[in-house]
């Protein structure tokens, strides 16, 4: 077990951070587990913030008419990742 | 060989349906929620985001993960959905891709299954007016199943939203101290989760 890795998890959970990857043991997927249902139970958190990315605006693809190809929205979303980045 | 698979509003309602990904838990049959439709792709998007994003907070508990993982199920959901399905069927294939997003997430991220949407229900999930929140009702039953410093530090860092220097004032011991203490005590509330497990 490496308990700087989950220790570093933890506290990016808490501090609102995107948490970075690594390979849990067991005990550490179970302690990761419960820190998210600690931390998904703190009150005024879960409400969507705007901040969710609009299919629209990721692929652009005018929601008003039909989905385009999923081709051509692979290709659309490549330039916007390009074009945000 | 396999076939094309078939797209909500397509399908027949006694078919059961399969999610895009195939390794995505098999959906149930479907429970009708509603008999009405969409009226476009924009309102399908507006009236289940929240919903979704709510169920994605509550499995990765940050929200950067939460809001990139809602895109990436509207974005898998979208194409194969048709307009005419009614309320029922669209929840019911964005639950299913929701599953394989989360699965796909945690591969990517930890190698491993965290946490999963296998036995999450539409019902449940999409609720209308919304349910007692069942992740603060879990959050009670781990914390009432420990020991007074272990829940007063996990309530204060988890819940309060303290930092670790605010945490050890509150509780009069050393930072170094509230981080050992958060250690042990995410450990007990770790064993005490698994107790209470269903």
């Amino acid at each position: 077990m490496n308990t700087r890795r989950l220790r570093r998890y933890v506290d990016d959970l808490l501090a609102g951070r995107r948490p970075r990857g690594f390979r849990p043991d067991d005990d550490e997927a179970d302690d990761i587990r419960t820190a998210i249902a600690l931390r998904a139970a703190r009150p005024g958190q879960r409400r969507a913030q705007r901040r969710v990315r609009h299919p629209a605006c990721a692929v652009g693809w005018p929601m008003s008419s039909p989905p385009p190809p999923i081709r051509a929205r692979r290709a659309a979303g490549r330039a916007a990742d390009a074009w945000s980045s | 060989v396999t076939g094309r698979r078939p797209s909500p509003g397509r399908q027949r309602r006694d078919e059961p349906r399969q999610p895009h990904d195939s390794t995505a838990a098999s959906v149930p049959r479907l429970h009708v929620v509603g008999s009405d439709a969409y009226p476009d792709w924009e309102e399908i998007y507006r009236d289940n985001v929240e919903r979704v994003y709510r169920l994605m907070f509550s499995k990765v508990g940050n929200r950067a993960d939460a809001e990139d993982l809602t895109t990436e199920v509207f974005l898998a959901a979208l194409r194969p959905l048709r307009v005419s399905a009614n309320i029922g069927e669209v929840r019911a294939y964005l639950l299913a891709t929701a599953r394989s997003v989360l699965a796909a997430h945690w591969r990517r991220t930890l190698g491993r299954q965290i946490t999963d949407l296998d036995a999450d229900r539409i019902e449940d999930v999409f609720p209308e007016p919304p349910s007692t929140d069942k992740a603060a009702a879990q959050a009670r039953r781990i914390l009432a199943a420990l020991p007074e410093r272990y829940r007063r530090i996990l309530q204060l860092r988890f819940l309060e939203a303290c930092s670790i220097k605010e945490a050890a004032a509150e509780m009069g011991i050393s930072v170094a101290n509230a981080k050992v203490l958060q250690h042990r005590a995410l450990r007990e509330a770790a064993a005490a989760d698994r107790r209470l497990a269903p």
